[in-house]
């Protein structure tokens, strides 16, 4: 009895301080997806989403004969880390966009779950510098285990110069949305997207997976009208797996996959008569803008 | 009480009839040892299945990679492994041993629902046969985690309806169970039999039933919410629907407490009859366990959101399920404390069913204290969903519900067979399980102190030493089973002749009877005094 109220009560008084998330120097949202983090710096105006990395991602393959062990940081590297400040209180604001995630960097010491509707809020304070790794921890469905953390903690300089070149970064892709692309850019764009964001399910070959996704090659809406597919693709499909890819993608990234979908894997030989073969930015702008169908 | 004997003494024991031959005794039977057989035959044949699952799950474990199933069949695996061992072994093999036990203890013929019993057990082959051929279904079967939370779970394809339904069946056929047993222990009890003179299994399975009755339903609301929000358009657990997603996990959780009890109740009830029969000596603090186990019962529903800390509740009620979780380890310290108090300066002799009792004693305290680590919320906040999860649950769950099963299975097998089994066998049974055991599940706690997450098919290569570790533990443990399996047989089949008392220090009803018992267990009501 004592023992246990021994235990109680430092776990009380560092319950209270855990919980306390007010004044922050910064605040950053943390969105799951399946299954991949977007992290969006509030104060900045800037976000973006992070992802399991390409060497990572090929070797994590069934069978695919690559040795975790030749892989640096195997299913623990993103290609876009997280960056913070070191020293500064960051209130981060967990939310998920389809099922529940959970966010944790175990040298935080803490997680938080990410749940689609909701927004948590939880703090840290990190004080040296340096790489931390983490990991989804709420099962999310098939790649549950493939969307891990990366947090960078750099002194407030580098920091200050990183968000500058993700504004502009940001700025830059904005403009993409006004250009028109050849369809050779298109494509090489497309596959770079397609790898990132539908692989994991659809598959690299576009043959899906029978039963729970649909195969893209020789698939009647990939070969169909184009304002038909890209509606798939901008709105998804509720309920189902297929996300709404117009509010995680910019204009030319959507413009380039759905090129992609509709010229890889043969499907370029079954295209409906008088289907168009490319999109461009400007009119999935315009598709966007029309709003939901 | 003399005039009592005299009554009962009257009924003879005139009309003989025995089982009926064939399938048919087995298909309609409503004797409670042929029910009981049946029960804990479709636990073994259960643990097989689902343990064949935990082997798929340990085999691609083994190394970093994904070597041999695709990320969605593995997490079927865990989806039905849980479900199949939860609902399929431990429960059906406590209620088999209820209704072996229960009727020989308490001085009664049989139970006192024998349709319903019937009943209760063969909707489960039906349940499971439903759950299993999900695999085959497009899509695969369920995926989602046995806790089945929404979003994920709505997104199953196909295998949806029938894992709902079948869940369903699963949750009927214990609330029948449970009721059947709450009116034989009411209401068939021998003359003289007080309730404060039960024996400990027969006090255990009264609040286990009642917990059923009280948490089952409970499952069965969650599940068909579900349900509706995927097949007729409700938004209970869906946020852009005005519902919410975390409401799910309150009223899962609320029935997944005490689920947790369900499934340990009775094995502390087992573990208290085989610990005073071999250590000679009375149960010690009688009294205090039996309302030990009644508090346990009562905090189990208190404490539910311990299991969903980091979903991000309000500080005050994190406080509180702090404060109501860490309070349960009294009345299970109480226990705990009664147990070794019993065995202390007992002649103590160590046959099978003792050394599992002992283990259960040792391994299950080491699943309370990671589960008291896991019950403080700040601590919590690292350890959820990692594997030092998994490693508490199943240190109370295999060495704690499985080892009580096992050892109640050798403590009664020479009842019901009338044929002691080969103890050199079990003795090996029992040390390569103990061995196996840790070394499948120990190494498991610095998996998820290292960081790694529950319920993924692959890993970062630090934790490829511990996991081909717990990969070659979980092997060696499967195999150990099956000496456990080729025992029961030859046991069944022969051996040495069993007492009627069976072991020196049993003591109770069911030991006055010969072994193997007569079919119709008490035609004529001893009298306790
Ligand atoms: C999380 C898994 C997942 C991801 C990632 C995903 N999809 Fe899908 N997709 C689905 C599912 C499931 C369907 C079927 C929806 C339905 O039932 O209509 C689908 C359907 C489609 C369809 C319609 C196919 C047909 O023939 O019905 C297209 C086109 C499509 N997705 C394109 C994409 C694109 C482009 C991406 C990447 C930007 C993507 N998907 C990413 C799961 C996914
Ligand atoms: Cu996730």
């Amino acid at each position: 009895m004592l023992i246990l109220i021994g235990m109680a009560v430092p776990a009380t008084r560092v319950l209270i301080a855990m919980e306390s998330t007010g004044n922050p120097d910064m605040q950053i949202k943390v969105t799951g997806y399946q299954w991949k983090w977007r992290y969006d710096y509030l104060d900045e105006g800037f976000g973006f989403f992070s992802s399991l990395a390409a060497d990572s991602n090929e070797a994590r393959q069934l069978r695919s004969g690559i040795s975790p062990h030749t892989v640096p940081n195997y299913l623990l590297e993103v290609d876009e880390p997280l960056v913070v400040p070191v020293g500064k209180k960051i209130r981060f604001l967990t939310t998920a966009s389809d099922v529940i995630h959970s966010w944790w960097v175990p040298a935080l010491g803490w997680k938080r779950d990410a749940i689609p509707g909701f927004i948590n809020s939880s703090w840290a304070r990190i004080d040296e510098p340096g790489v931390y790794r983490g990991q989804c921890a709420e099962l999310c469905g098939r790649d549950h285990a493939f969307m891990p953390i990366v947090l960078r903690a750099v002194e407030e300089q580098e920091y200050r110069d990183w968000v500058v070149q993700m504004q502009q970064k940001q700025q830059d892709s904005a403009s993409e949305a006004n250009q028109t692309f050849s369809l050779d850019e298109l494509m090489a764009r497309g596959e770079q997207v397609y790898t990132t964001n539908c692989s994991a399910c659809h598959q690299a070959g576009g043959q899906g997976i029978p039963g729970a996704f649909p195969a893209l090659a020789g698939s009647a809406i990939a070969t169909g009208a184009l304002q038909e597919h890209a509606r798939k693709v901008l709105y998804g499909k509720a309920g189902t797996a297929m996300a709404a890819f117009g509010v995680q993608l910019s204009a030319a990234e959507l413009a380039a996959v759905i090129t992609y979908e509709r010229n890889a894997w043969g499907n370029d030989q079954q295209l409906a008569e008088a289907a168009e073969r490319m999109g461009q930015p400007a009119d999935i702008a315009v598709q966007l803008a029309q709003g939901v169908p | 009480m003399s005039t009592t004997a005299a009554t009962v003494g009257t009924l003879a024991d005139e009309h003989h009839h025995g089982p009926q031959a064939g399938l048919m005794r087995w298909l309609f039977t409503t004797n409670h040892k042929d029910i009981g057989t049946l029960y804990l035959l479709f636990s073994l044949l259960m643990f097989l299945v689902g343990g064949a699952m935990a082997l798929v799950v340990r085999l691609e474990l083994m190394h970093p990679g994904l070597q041999y199933v695709e990320p969605q069949f593995f997490n079927s695996m865990t989806t039905m492994h849980a479900l199949i061992m939860i609902f399929g072994v431990v429960m059906p093999g406590a209620v088999g041993l209820a209704n072996w036990m229960i009727p020989m203890m308490i001085g009664a013929p049989d139970m006192a629902l024998p349709r319903l019993n019937n009943w209760s057990f063969w909707i489960l082959p039906f349940a499971f046969s439903l759950l299993l051929l999900t695999l085959l279904l497009p899509g695969g079967g369920p995926a989602g985690g046995w806790t089945m939370y929404p979003p994920l779970m709505l997104q199953t394809q196909d295998a949806f309806p029938f894992v709902i339904f079948a869940v369903h069946l699963m949750g009927l056929s214990s609330v029948m169970g449970a009721i059947n047993i709450i009116a034989t222990i009411f209401n068939m009890r021998a003359p003289g039999m007080t309730f404060m003179k039960l024996p400990l299994f027969v006090w255990t399975w009264i609040i286990t039933a009642f917990l059923l009755i009280a948490a089952m339903p409970v499952l069965a609301g969650a599940v068909t919410m579900l349900l509706t929000d995927r097949y007729f358009g409700t938004s209970f657990f869906n946020a852009a629907g005005g519902g919410d997603p975390v409401l799910f996990q309150h009223v899962f959780w609320f029935f997944g407490h005490p689920e947790v009890y369900i499934l340990i109740l009775p094995a502390f009830g087992i573990i208290s009859q085989v610990i005073p029969t071999f250590s000679r000596k009375p149960l010690f603090g009688y009294t205090s366990m039996v309302y030990a186990t009644a508090a346990i019962a009562f905090l189990s529903f208190f404490v539910w959101a311990h299991h969903m800390f980091t979903v991000g509740m309000p500080l005050t009620g994190e406080l509180f399920f702090m404060y109501a979780t860490m309070s349960i380890a009294v009345p299970t310290g109480v226990k705990i404390f009664n147990w070794i108090a019993t065995m202390w300066r007992g002649s103590l002799t160590f046959e099978t069913p003792m050394l599992f009792a002992v283990a259960f004693v040792v391994l299950f305290s080491i699943g309370g204290f990671s589960g008291l680590m896991l019950g403080i919320t700040p601590a919590d906040f690292q350890y959820h969903d990692t594997y030092f999860v998994v490693a508490h649950f199943h240190y109370v769950l295999v060495p704690g519900s499985i080892f009580a099963l096992m050892a109640g299975a050798y403590l009664w097998l020479p009842k019901w067979t009338g044929h002691m089994y080969n103890e050199t066998l079990g003795k090996l049974h029992f040390w390569l399980s103990f061995i196996f055991i840790n070394v499948l599940f120990f190494p498991q706690h610095f998996l998820g102190l290292a960081g790694m997450p529950r319920r993924i098919p692959d890993y970062a290569v630090r934790f490829a030493e511990f996991n081909f570790i717990s990969s070659l533990g979980a092997f060696a443990f499967g195999l150990s089973q099956l000496i456990f399996v080729y025992l029961v047989i030859q046991c069944v089949r022969g051996g040495q002749r069993a007492t009627d008392q069976v072991w020196e220090g049993a003591e109770g009803l069911e030991w006055t009877l010969p072994s193997p018992p007569p079919y119709h267990s008490f035609t004529t009501a001893p009298v306790v005094r």
